[in-house]
């Protein structure tokens, strides 16, 4: 199955003009897989923090969203334990004029802007809703354990 | 369309249109799900942009040759077989492929019009390939979208836990109701063009690449939005006119899951399962009215829900079945089957618990126990059904000891209590047709119910009404009998027209039901999205 030159057009995009604090190269064996990097943007609770991230172009891609997951352990309301990310555009409001630019650049904005109202990691979103502080400063605690 | 060789496996060029084609050139693999005719209609109204083959890339600079050795092939294309020789030299130099990708009757020299019409051509956003620039654009933003992206946008699909199919918004602007216009070229080629044909078209050659650096023009100086009703916009609704059907259609099948019930029977003090209903919907007009629940049609305004849902319904029994077919949610549910098949292996080992016990036991009082739990399964024993019963014991004589010895351990005191969804029992419901019981012969005339219930009875065991008396293989003939029962529970039930008192989704109107609701016709649907 051959590649759609959309992918193949997005990934030369991404290598010849990459996001800044974004990377994301695919693998050699599978070129819908990417191997992602973000960083934490700064004046966040992540910033400093060097996240890693898979993605993956499911066959339906573009018209159907990227699969997405945090590597990194993070601690944030809208992700979870096992990476998974809580945001709209990886789900019902994917648009195919979308691309893994446009989706890495939304996910380091919303480490900046937690939403605790819709949250993934339940625990997590009642701290940050209860004591935002205390919250913000576990999130740079794991920041500076796990994503440096 | 280009040169007619190439793409005659992707229709000669008698079935393009402005040198594009009527059918996707492959751009993308997935099932084509849309309408095609109706595609095709509206390509050759010109309303939508033909199924032009895309650039890989494109420069302004390119001339005619280079264009056409950009035009993408797809080799997973289904007429890739007849294409293959000319890929092989499309591989080549342009120079060689070039005799062969003319047209008959194309002019050797001067613009090669299947090559004009990329000129300034335009990428999509979507599939990020060249297009000549009649291109579809976004009725809301007035942006570019090529149609092959264009049918790919559709509808959420609904799912058993989102039972909505919401508009497509625009990719671009994300407004709902996603809708395309199409401004075709001043001139025209292929089907719709005068005298049809290329012979006929002596001026099209020169034209397109000036006509088309004015069709830009155009569509710059366009700016304004149009409704998604204008007849101007061909919407994604449009194009699949059936998606309000398969809304439907997945409600139904879970409206049906939802009023699947385990069919418990009580033995002594416990509650077995002993078989599940399938809660499916019987296009049978007649015991519509026996379905009803006391929510009186559903049609009380504090009911929305429950009255849309069973309007729906009516609209859909006729159908429901070929179109859930059509759709792999047809027949027997696989769901279904895994519960049946939970059910069997845990009456198995309950069986055989009681088999022990009985061992032990070892009297003649169990060989008595016939009827004791005879309830019906499908309501939870409301007088009318009650009323009905006593006809039951009726076949209780029957039952072998040996049958009996094994599943009913318990006393006749274990009678069906009130509240419960109890299981018919089923030692007594298999031997049902042998015995003239009023009811039996009315559960065999039930044709919407059987069918499905025999197909069920087929797949786990040897059907109980033969085996029951011969060889008893009890968990077997336990589970379909009890399935078995319920069918019969619907058709004696039915004829008693009471209304009953559950089954939310179970009602139905016997005046609609008989409708003749069309599936396919969305409007003979009168439920709407939430």
């Amino acid at each position: 199955m051959s590649l759609p030159k959309r992918i193949i057009k997005e990934t030369e995009r991404l290598a010849s003009d990459p996001a800044p604090g974004i990377s994301a190269s695919p693998h050699e064996d599978n070129l819908r897989y990417f191997d992602v990097t973000i960083e934490g943007p700064g004046g966040s609770p992540f910033e400093g923090g060097i996240f890693r991230l898979e993605l993956f172009l499911p066959e339906e891609y573009p018209m159907s969203p990227p699969k997405v997951r945090f590597l990194t352990k993070i601690y944030h309301p809208n992700i979870d334990k096992l990476g998974r990310i809580c945001l709209d555009i990886l789900k019902d409001k994917w648009s195919p004029a979308l691309q893994i630019r446009t989706v890495l650049l939304s996910i380091q904005a919303l480490l900046s802007a937690p939403n605790p109202d819709d949250p993934l990691a339940t625990d997590v979103a009642k701290h940050y809703k209860e004591n935002e502080k205390d919250a913000q400063r576990v999130s740079r605690e794991w920041t500076a354990q796990y994503a440096s | 369309m280009g040169n007619s060789t190439s793409s005659s496996g992707r229709g000669h060029h008698e079935d393009s249109v402005d040198y594009g084609q009527l059918a996707p050139q492959g751009v993308y693999t997935g099932p084509r799900d849309w309408n095609q005719s109706v595609v095709t209609q509206l390509i050759i109204e010109r309303k939508l942009a033909p199924f032009y083959r895309p650039l890989e890339e494109y420069e302004d600079s390119w001339d005619d040759e280079q264009i056409l050795a950009a035009r993408k092939e797809f080799p997973d294309h289904e007429t890739a077989a007849s294409e293959s020789s000319t890929r092989g030299e499309h591989g080549g130099t342009v120079r060689s492929t070039h005799p062969h990708r003319r047209p008959p009757g194309a002019k050797e020299q001067g613009s090669i019009p299947e090559a004009a019409v990329y000129r300034g051509a335009v990428e999509c956003p979507i599939c990020f390939l060249y297009y000549p620039s009649n291109i579809n654009h976004s009725r809301c933003c007035d942006q570019a979208i090529c149609t092959e992206c264009f049918v790919q946008i559709k509808r959420s699909e609904p799912t058993t836990t989102h039972l909505v199919s919401e508009p497509a918004a625009c990719p671009y602007c994300v407004q709902d109701n996603f809708g395309v216009t199409y401004t075709p070229p001043p001139w025209r080629a292929g089907i719709g063009a005068d005298g049809s044909g290329y012979a006929s078209h002596p001026t099209t050659p020169r034209t397109p690449s000036m006509d088309s650096a004015s069709l830009n023009a155009t569509m710059k100086a366009r700016r304004r939005s149009f409704g998604h009703d204008s007849k101007e916009v061909v919407t994604i609704d449009q194009i699949r006119p059936d998606w309000e059907a398969k809304l439907n259609a997945v409600r139904a099948a879970v409206t049906r899951r939802a009023n699947r019930r385990i069919i418990m029977r009580q033995v002594g003090d416990r509650l077995i399962p002993v078989g599940v209903t399938s809660g499916r919907v019987h296009p049978l007009t007649g015991d519509g009215a026996s379905d009803n629940n006391s929510e009186g049609g559903g049609e009380s305004p504090g009911e929305g829900r429950t009255s849309r849902r069973s309007r729906r319904r009516q609209q859909q029994q006729q159908d429901l079945n070929h179109l859930l077919g059509s759709m792999g949610l047809g027949g027997q549910d696989l769901e279904e089957l895994m519960v049946m098949e939970a059910m069997r292996l845990s009456l198995l080992e309950h069986e055989e618990q009681q088999r022990r016990e009985q061992a032990k036991k070892n009297t003649d009082g169990g060989n008595q126990q016939t009827n004791a739990d005879g309830e019906q399964s499908s309501n939870a024993g409301g007088p009318s059904i009650r009323s009905d019963l006593p006809s039951l014991p009726s076949s209780a004589p029957i039952n072998s000891p040996a049958r009996d010895s094994s599943s009913n351990g318990s006393s006749p005191s274990s009678a069906s209590s009130l509240g419960v969804d109890i299981g018919p029992h089923q030692r007594n419901r298999s031997p049902t047709p042998a015995v003239p019981s009023p009811l039996g012969p009315q559960s065999l005339d039930v044709p919407s119910t059987l069918p499905s219930r025999r197909s069920i009875d087929r797949s786990p065991s040897p059907r109980p009404r033969q085996s029951s008396e011969s060889s008893r293989p009890p968990p077997f003939s336990t589970l379909s009998a009890a399935l078995a029962a319920t069918s019969t529970a619907t058709a004696f039930l039915s004829p008693s027209d009471i209304p009953q008192t559950e089954g939310v989704g179970e009602n139905r109107e016997q005046s609609t039901a008989s409708q003749p609701g069309g599936i396919p016709h969305a409007e003979s649907v009168p439920a709407r999205l939430d």
